[in-house]
């Protein structure tokens, strides 16, 4: 470990000035009286209420929240299944190349996977609404969860699962009782990464969103473009409250586990 | 020193040995079981009968088919022909799961998110509608078997090398499998921990009166601890018998070379010369005299000839009353403290190898780098192999 010398506290000082200056301003700026967003008057509470009586924002959340809670959850299964095929099958034909197009969804670019998704909506005459959300979240997080969760079982010991299998456990009930809970921070971190990408996306969703489904990131960019309101302060503020103390529990927990582990 | 007597008879037919009565069913049968992996053949027309309350020990070098033979009776790995038959069934079609068949990992595949306790107890609640105080009594006799009671709430993280392959041993068991199978069980502890586990092994195995089927390359392991031994190479069985036999009368070179050590020379097959046989071998200009078990003529197929060190006296004086005596030059002494190995050169490029146990401290030795020597063996100490 280097020591800690004046070079070190200046870069350290710029990079989280870097980070997280404009992100502060924004909070600071959330608690402005005035009207106008740049122009600081006075300290209040009055654009968090404006906030929570917004309904269009309302609705928004809970649509955003909804398809994300049920896109990851669907997401982490379907991942988990194909990361168990593709590491564990034994060699079969076209391996590589189910292999490569389970990944191609991480380097393509999100407009085309959003428009090709719009145009099979439109082709086979789906009405795009909260299903099209789920279905499109599902289809561009089910690859990270399929590779965070692969990349886990590549180290597992398959003798594991051959041991509760010699114990008198079916293939399903081997992987229940041994290799899930073995995979399970991996299966979570996947759970949690399609969540994360699921809530914060614009692109896909707006393709294939429908009237009654807005999204959250949605409604604030289509805010955004008549001007920004300090009520999108708020918003922006409460969100990056939610997100922090997320990570804050998180770590916490982790932590306490780490410490009753050993 | 006097030579010990190696005049023995083949295996004296004492004690526990199904395998040589007739009528005797075997619990475990392999019929001309092949397996392949493409075109790789790992295990070639293998026929094998293993019997009740044997320890089979099948021996051989890495990439020989030793654990996929085993792998096949577990039930993870199918023949790509044959039959397996246990207890009279064939098993080819049965899952694992419902195998009366259980094995020690050789990486043991402890449970690393359950206590010792529930790694022993995993098989049990599997084993359908066993009552919660029997499971725990269960568990708790295999812990007691194998010394581990006080250590039934630790993780298999916070065990020894020796403990966690204990752990492995009792959560096999606790299912009373009618075979176990154990996967080169003691390859990852050291030495001495190696050879008090085979003897508890052996305890173990007795104890319980179950059928135990060792895969090992270790040949002293197999030599110590089973009945009888299955010699493979390159996916065949080479030999089978019990250590006695498969050490003392070798069927082929392979099994010579890979049990013990021994001297092999080429020999070819001259005359007969009262109960002896003779051969021209490389060693000497005189003949090799070679006596068959019974005083029957060895067969003109001899075409080698194994002797073991420890059969073979080196001397400074020429011994009498032996028809093998050759003179030769010390090029090597293997010094490993209770024995040592000599390498005496007969001819140029003709070595062979005689043990001598260390009686007297090294310094006292006589025979040293260099020294001229004379070896001598008795006619029937040798064996003679087809190739």
């Amino acid at each position: 470990m280097s020591r800690f010398s004046p070079f070190n506290a200046v870069a350290l000082t710029f990079g989280f000035a870097f980070l997280y200056l404009p992100i502060m301003l924004l909070v600071v700026y959330s608690f402005n009286e005035n009207d106008l967003v740049t122009v600081w008057t006075g300290f209040s509470f009055k654009w968090y209420g404006e906030m929570f009586a917004n309904r269009g924002f309302r609705d928004a959340a809970w649509v955003t929240i909804r398809v994300a809670l049920i896109s990851s959850t669907v997401a982490t299964v379907l991942g988990m299944m194909a990361a168990v095929t593709l590491v564990r099958a034994k060699v079969f034909f076209g391996r590589t190349l189910f292999t490569g197009m389970v990944y191609t969804p991480l380097v393509m670019p999100e407009v085309i996977t959003g428009i090709s998704l719009l145009l099979f909506f439109v082709n086979f005459d789906i009405n795009r609404g909260m299903e099209t959300l789920i279905i499109a979240h599902i289809t561009f997080t089910m690859a990270f969860a399929t590779v965070v969760i692969s990349s886990r079982l590549i180290d597992f010991d398959m003798s594991l699962e051959e041991a509760a299998r010699d114990l008198g456990c079916s293939r399903f009930e081997a992987f229940m009782r041994v290799t899930l809970p073995n995979i399970a921070p991996a299966v979570a971190a996947a759970w949690f990464l399609s969540l994360a990408l699921s809530l914060d996306d614009v692109v896909v969703s707006q393709f294939v969103n429908g009237p009654g489904s807005t999204t959250l990131p949605i409604k604030v960019l289509s805010s955004v473009r008549l001007g920004v309101s300090p009520e999108i302060n708020a918003l922006s503020a409460t969100l990056i409250g939610l997100v922090t103390s997320a990570v804050i529990i998180a770590t916490i927990i982790q932590k306490t586990r780490a410490v009753r582990e050993s | 020193m006097t030579q010990q007597d190696t005049l023995i008879s083949p295996a004296p037919t004492t004690g526990f040995s199904p395998w040589a009565e007739p009528d005797r069913e075997p619990l475990v049968q392999f019929r001309n079981v092949t397996k392949r992996f493409g075109s790789f053949v790992a295990v070639d027309n293998v026929s094998l009968n293993i019997y009740q309350r044997e320890f089979f020990a099948l021996l051989g070098p890495s990439g020989c088919g030793k654990t996929t033979l085993m792998r096949m009776l577990a039930g993870f790995e199918t023949p790509t022909s044959g039959e397996i038959i246990v207890d009279g069934k064939n098993i080819v079609d049965v899952a694992p799961d419902k195998r009366p068949i259980n094995m020690m990992f050789q990486s043991y595949a402890l449970f690393p998110h359950m206590s010792v306790e529930q790694n022993v107890a995993f098989g049990l609640h599997r084993a359908g509608g066993a009552a919660k105080s029997e499971i725990a009594d269960r568990t708790q006799r295999m812990l007691k078997l194998v010394q581990l009671d006080a250590f039934a709430k630790r993780k298999p993280g916070q065990l020894s090398g020796g403990q966690k392959q204990r752990v492995a041993l009792a959560r096999a068991l606790a299912r009373s499998p009618k075979i176990l199978l154990l996967d080169e069980p003691l390859a990852a502890l050291d030495k001495k921990l190696r050879e008090q586990t085979q003897f508890e092994l052996m305890n173990i195995q007795e104890e319980l009166g179950l059928t135990f089927l060792i895969v090992t390359h270790d040949q002293q392991e197999a030599m110590t601890v089973s009945s009888r031994i299955g010699v493979m190479r390159a996916g065949q069985l080479q030999q089978i018998g019990t250590p006695g036999e498969v050490y003392e009368y070798p069927q082929t070179g392979f099994v010579a070379d890979f049990i013990g050590d021994t001297s092999l020379f080429d020999i070819e097959v001259q005359g007969r010369e009262g109960d002896y046989t003779l051969a021209k071998w490389k060693g000497a200009d005189s003949p090799v005299y070679l006596r068959s078990v019974d005083d029957s003529p060895v067969s003109e197929a001899a075409k080698v000839f194994s002797v073991r060190p420890e059969k073979v006296t080196v001397s400074r004086e020429k011994p009498t009353g032996e028809p093998n005596v050759f003179a030769g030059k010390v090029v090597d002494i293997a010094y490993s403290g209770s024995q040592s190995v000599y390498h005496v050169e007969l001819a140029p490029g003709v070595v062979i190898k005689a043990l001598d146990t260390n009686r007297l401290r090294l310094v006292s030795s006589t025979i040293t780098w260099n020294d001229q020597v004379w070896v001598s063996w008795r006619a029937r100490s040798g064996v003679v192999l087809g190739s």
